[in-house]
């Protein structure tokens, strides 16, 4: 196939090219695309309300459940300590709770 | 690179455009997205059967392969290339997972057979219809070329970039495509 006879060809059907210009035209003027902004994907991601409220339950459970959530047997425990008591009888103090079963830890309370 | 005007950027080139995207210029991007949405648009209709949601669906996803592969785009090259090599592929995966129905055709082919005018005296979007009967009627490789090569006006080297064929396998394809498409119309006069 050389270029001669595909332009006779194309010559001869000109009218065939030309409708089919009409008709893109047409077609392509009356095509309504819908919005595309692929760039505000990353934005829409960072201020998600997904990564606020996994934010706040972070932040709550940091600042506020863990210092306040400490059982109040531990707060007494460390009264009593600083009062020169021994352990044994701190544990006598709480209640009934014994220092084996880790409800009078002693260790964590000095860290605390 | 400093930032430009949408009158500016209306004056660039797509090439320019797609330096300015390269630099994540969103305005450069909705410039290049208004000055070929249609035009892709309508490529996609006339390339899968008139299926408009399908169409829109893939002007969406053609450009944020734009977007995504604004950094691959080598200076140099033809945007144009690039772009309907891009919507070619997302055709060819539509071949290929054969969501693409000629029922259009079939009802284009029975107004046809009631038409009983001559060809020259049809209203044109009568014409219209029979030329998209015998564009969708057409071998489908024969359709490709055809529609890259007259409707979307590549030249035939881009054409066989495009769909990995040589520039004498394209030529004859458009050709035979000229010589189906006139029989078909024929047939009505």
């Amino acid at each position: 196939m050389n270029d001669h006879e595909l332009k006779r060809k194309e010559l001869e059907n000109a009218d065939i090219l030309e409708l089919l210009h009409e008709m893109r035209n047409e077609e392509n003027s009356s095509f309504t695309p819908r919005e595309c902004r692929p760039y505000t994907k990353r934005e829409r991601c960072l201020v998600s309300p997904y990564w606020l409220v996994a934010a706040s339950v972070i932040g709550f459970v940091i600042g506020i459940a863990v210092p306040k959530g400490m059982p109040d047997v531990h707060d007494n425990a460390l009264v009593q300590e600083r009062n020169g008591n021994s352990a044994v009888s701190i544990a006598d103090n709480s209640a009934g709770k014994s220092i084996a079963s880790g409800d009078v830890n002693l260790k964590l309370l000095r860290t605390h | 690179m400093k930032r430009l005007t949408v009158d500016a950027m209306n004056r660039l080139s797509d090439e320019e455009l797609m330096r300015h995207i390269a630099n994540d210029r969103h305005a450069a991007f909705d410039t290049l997205y208004s000055r070929y949405a249609k035009r892709t648009g309508g490529f996609f209709l006339r390339m899968l059967a008139y299926d408009r949601e399908k169409a829109e669906d893939l002007v969406q996803e053609l450009f944020v392969r734009v977007w995504t592969n604004r950094n691959t785009f080598k200076a140099g090259r033809s945007f144009r290339t690039w772009l309907y090599a891009m919507a070619y592929n997302l055709c060819k995966n539509e071949y290929r997972q054969e969501t693409v129905h000629l029922a259009y055709s079939e009802e284009c082919l029975k107004r046809g057979e009631e038409t009983v005018e001559p060809f020259d005296k049809l209203e044109s979007e009568e014409r219209y219809r029979c030329l998209r009967r015998a564009i969708q009627a057409l071998p489908q490789e024969q359709r490709d070329a055809f529609l890259l090569h007259y409707d979307e006006e590549l030249t035939i080297a881009e054409v066989a970039r495009i769909t990995a064929a040589p520039e004498g396998t394209v030529k004859s394809r458009v050709y035979a495509a000229l010589d189906t498409i006139r029989k078909e119309m024929n047939k009505l006069k």
